[in-house]
């Protein structure tokens, strides 16, 4: 068990070191992953601007435009990845090598978290320094606590994604981009979820990021504190011990579904 | 020591449902003995890469088992992963913007090598393939060639006991296919690596390469010997090439004739002649091919008696050569 | 080359482009997925205004109106720069036809126009259906007033600026396929930019006005701009709106994107052709 825990930790490292490696060869996806985001950002900032809301409001464009920065990498640096392994010829020899599928999709993962994080430090930057936004670290365990905790609640829905794309081809790439805007809008990236009606708000709780995204806001927008964000806290915490294992149970589905009809490594689906 | 390191037992797949059903392979059963270079030889669409993913463990069977070193490919895909790898020809899987040795080492983990160990291996093999000017550049930016070699670096890296070979030398120039043959055969033969089960259309690779050798078509398998029995089987019928100055007459009256068991045809644009391989049940029957080739004002250039060749089991198992066997399938 | 063959050649890049875009769904699935994306695009603006103008309890319907018409228009854009910035990619690289469509004798021209008109025809698929569920939602369920006259709509200032509008695009786009022929490093994200300098600059959400004068500068040079302009004079028919100003800026703003898009176009074909780049294959 653990010749078989280093290996496949190796395999996370090694995965890991292709994202980066190629990343640092592309030095322009960083400068796009930099600046896109922070350009459709500025445009809801000044629609809050032209509406003379509040000043938090800018504030939670901002932190909503950071984290959602997460979700796009866990969408398609991870989730989509088997995707385009599939089509380059590569999934076919991941899964023929004595490795587990989680590992290589946690390495995809971090290997994606590195540039998602320079992304979201730009967003951040563009929020304090542009927009000055008020931001408040008086409790910054507890914000980091929700970032860690929403960030792995959103990988573990992730590879549950991933596991989709196993089996599926083009219909797999569309659903993951149906999960682009409406997340945004549902999990209340730039606006509070409490002014939606009931039964969006009711969808937007089966969405974690919704619940990260509350509890950061709170603490570093709003000044509030454990007290406050508790139950985000417990919702996450139980978020990761759902999906995690219901990812491996689902990528195991996937991949003996693919294998019975034939579609694991069917390219162009 | 197994008896048979690869096994299958009446594998049947089919693709499909309902009206619209196919059956890739049925009821094929192999087994290739540790050490042995094994061939799978048939036209396209004969069932051989479902074989060989099946075995390697991306294809569950519809029905029928199959066994490698010993782990069935259904029950214990883990533990036949442990001991495989796979090289396909016609793709060349990496990422093209690492170098060479960045890909190799890659990959190398997937089976957890140390790095250390990884980096030997990866030196050793860019210097047996021959393509370690080529390690630190980028994988776009290597020709076919190249990307193959690596390829089948990448696919020994593990020292794997059974090495998958899927049409290996697909589209590569003759020079370099040879390489990769006779570095496979080294491996397998002079180093006793491994085991290897190799899928291919061209019959002079599996006349060079293997101990025994499958002929398969439409999923089934036809015959299974070495290369040199099942020459030798089809001694007792005489097979000849005719040349004819024609390559637009239909050749298709001769297939029909009393005693011809087999004929295939080969155009040539650039010459203008046809020849024709025919194989017949006794040597009077190439008089009347002759006579009839007469009658069609059609002139014969030559008629020379040949020594059987693989393609010849084929046309006698078959009746018609791979170009043949292709254009029917794909109408 | 004959009309005749310039047509076939659109019409079957028109329908490539269809096949490629809707034949992994059935038409309702399909219809779903032009429609979702857009809709929560239109419920995020829309909900930032609800939400902002209820921070202040001072509600603008006329503002709500400005951006409802430019979000929803917007949908072509999207649609056009994500259409014509993947193409290349698409068809070089992932299904290796490029190279085959340059040598045939109908031009890579029109086949990448025909794509293009796909694109079109997909965002007005998306349009209507945003349009038609945007009313239901703000207007029906959530009464928010929207000040449109669905029944008096100026078509033909609509129809003029739509014509123009997707030249302009469309052309816009022809830069992209340049680029994405010479280099393959931005490929992915080089129709993103665009997107996104045009949300922010050309009026889609919030007046030009109060961006910062560098910003205006910017915005006062971009063909969205009087797009914008002319078809939300087209809906909310803004007595004393200067439109045949905006008209005109916007055939300028068009002649100019032509101009450009179409040479660097133009100038990227030669370049691929002599540095050997129509059929060359990425590993991305």
């Amino acid at each position: 068990m653990l010749d078989n825990l280093v290996l496949n930790l190796r395999v996370a490292y090694a995965r890991l070191w292709v994202r980066v490696k190629g990343g640092n060869r592309e030095p322009e996806w960083l400068v796009a992953e930099m600046f896109i985001p922070v350009l459709t950002l500025s445009a809801y900032v000044f629609m809050y601007r032209m509406l003379h809301a509040p000043p938090e409001f800018t504030g939670f464009v901002v932190i909503g435009g950071t984290m959602i920065a997460f979700w796009v990498n866990v969408l398609w640096n991870m989730s989509a990845q088997f995707y385009w392994e599939k089509e380059t010829g590569n999934l076919e020899i991941y899964l023929v090598a004595p490795i587990s599928r989680m590992a290589i999709l946690l390495g995809m993962a971090l290997g994606g978290f590195v540039n998602t994080t320079l992304r979201a430090v730009a967003i951040l930057a563009a929020g304090i320094l542009i927009f000055q936004v008020p931001f408040s670290l008086s409790e910054p365990v507890t914000a980091l606590l929700m970032f860690f905790l929403t960030i792995v609640a959103l990988y573990a829905l992730g590879m549950l994604f991933a596991s989709l794309f196993l089996l599926y081809g083009r219909e797999a790439w569309h659903t993951a981009n149906l999960f682009q805007e409406p997340v945004y809008f549902l999990s209340g990236s730039y606006f509070p979820t409490s002014s939606l009606p009931f039964f969006l708000q009711l969808l937007a709780s089966f969405i974690p990021l919704t619940f990260g995204l509350d509890g950061i806001r709170q603490v570093v927008i709003l000044n509030k504190g454990i007290a406050d964000v508790w139950l985000n806290v417990l919702v996450l915490v139980v978020f990761i011990f759902v999906l995690l294992p219901l990812s491996k149970v689902a990528l195991n589905y996937m991949e003996n579904l693919g294998k019975k009809e034939g579609r694991l490594t069917l390219r162009w689906q | 020591m197994l008896e048979n390191f690869v096994e299958t037992r009446d594998l049947v797949r089919t693709f499909g449902k309902k009206n619209d059903v196919v059956k890739a392979l049925d009821g094929v059963s192999i087994s290739i003995r540790e050490g042995e270079i094994f061939g799978l030889l048939g036209p396209n669409g004969a069932g051989k890469t479902t074989i060989i993913k099946i075995l390697t463990t991306l294809l569950l069977p519809t029905s029928g088992e199959a066994y490698v070193g010993g782990f069935s490919v259904v029950k214990e895909a883990n533990k036949v992963r442990n001991i495989i790898n796979l090289v396909s020809g016609g793709e060349t899987p990496g990422y093209g913007i690492l170098t060479v040795s960045e890909n190799l080492w890659f990959f190398s983990q997937l089976y957890g090598l140390p790095s250390s160990v990884a980096k030997e291996k990866i030196k050793r093999l860019t210097v047996d393939l021959d393509f370690k000017k080529y390690a630190t550049t980028r994988m776009a930016k290597l020709s076919t060639g190249f990307k193959q070699r690596m390829s089948l670096a990448r696919g020994l890296l593990n020292d794997p006991k059974m090495l998958f070979l899927d049409e290996p030398t697909l589209g590569l120039d003759v020079l370099t296919a040879k390489r990769l043959r006779t570095y496979v055969i080294d491996w397998a033969k002079r180093e006793k690596k491994g085991t290897v089960l190799l899928t291919t259309h061209y019959m002079a690779e599996a006349d060079e390469m293997c101990d025994r050798v499958a002929i398969i078509n439409n999923g089934k398998i036809l015959a299974c010997d070495s290369p040199t029995a099942l020459k030798e089987n089809l001694k007792a019928t005489p097979i000849a090439k005719i040349d004819v100055s024609s390559i637009q007459a239909d050749f298709s009256f001769i297939q029909k004739m009393r005693g011809v068991v087999g004929c295939s045809e080969t155009r040539s644009i650039q010459t203008g002649v046809t020849s024709l391989k025919v194989m017949a049940q006794n040597e009077k029957v190439f008089s009347d091919i002759m006579s009839k080739l007469n009658e069609e004002k059609l002139k014969v250039l030559s008629i020379n008696e040949t020594e059987p060749t693989l393609e010849d089991v084929y046309i006698r198992l078959v009746g018609k050569g791979f170009e043949q066997a292709e254009e029917k399938a794909n109408a | 080359m004959a009309v005749s063959t310039i047509l076939k050649a659109v019409k079957q890049a028109i329908w490539v482009g269809w096949k490629v875009e809707t034949n992994w769904a059935d038409p309702l699935v399909f219809a779903i997925y032009y429609l979702i994306r857009p809709l929560a695009g239109l419920l995020i603006v829309g909900f930032i205004y609800l939400i902002g103008s209820g921070a202040t309890g001072v509600f603008n319907p006329n503002y709500f109106a400005f951006m409802f018409i430019g979000n929803s228009f917007f949908i072509y854009v999207v649609q056009i720069m994500t259409t014509m910035g993947m193409l290349i990619h698409d068809d070089r690289s992932h299904y290796e036809v490029l190279k085959h469509i340059y040598l045939a004798p109908s031009s890579l021209w029109w086949y990448i126009l025909g794509r293009a008109l796909n694109g079109v025809m997909n965002a007005s698929i998306s349009l209507l259906l945003t349009l038609g569920f945007g009313v239901a939602i703000f207007q029906g369920l959530l009464h928010q007033q929207i000040p449109i006259n669905w029944f008096g709509v100026n078509f033909p200032v609509l129809a003029l600026s739509l014509v123009l509008g997707m030249i302009c695009f469309v052309a816009l786009g022809f830069l992209l396929c340049g680029i994405n022929i010479m280099t393959s490093r931005v490929q992915f994200m080089l129709s993103e930019y665009v997107s996104g300098i045009l949300y922010l600059f050309g009026g889609v959400v919030f007046l030009p006005e109060i961006l910062p004068s560098w910003g205006q500068a910017i915005s006062n040079a971009l063909p969205i701009t009087y797009f914008l302009r002319t078809i939300r004079f087209a809906f909310l028919n803004q007595a004393g709106s200067a439109f045949q100003t905006d008209l005109l800026y916007l055939a300028v703003t068009t002649l100019a994107t032509i101009l450009v898009g179409v040479g660097a176009f133009k100038i990227a074909m030669y370049k691929a052709r002599k540095d050997g780049l129509i059929d060359r294959k990425e590993e991305y």
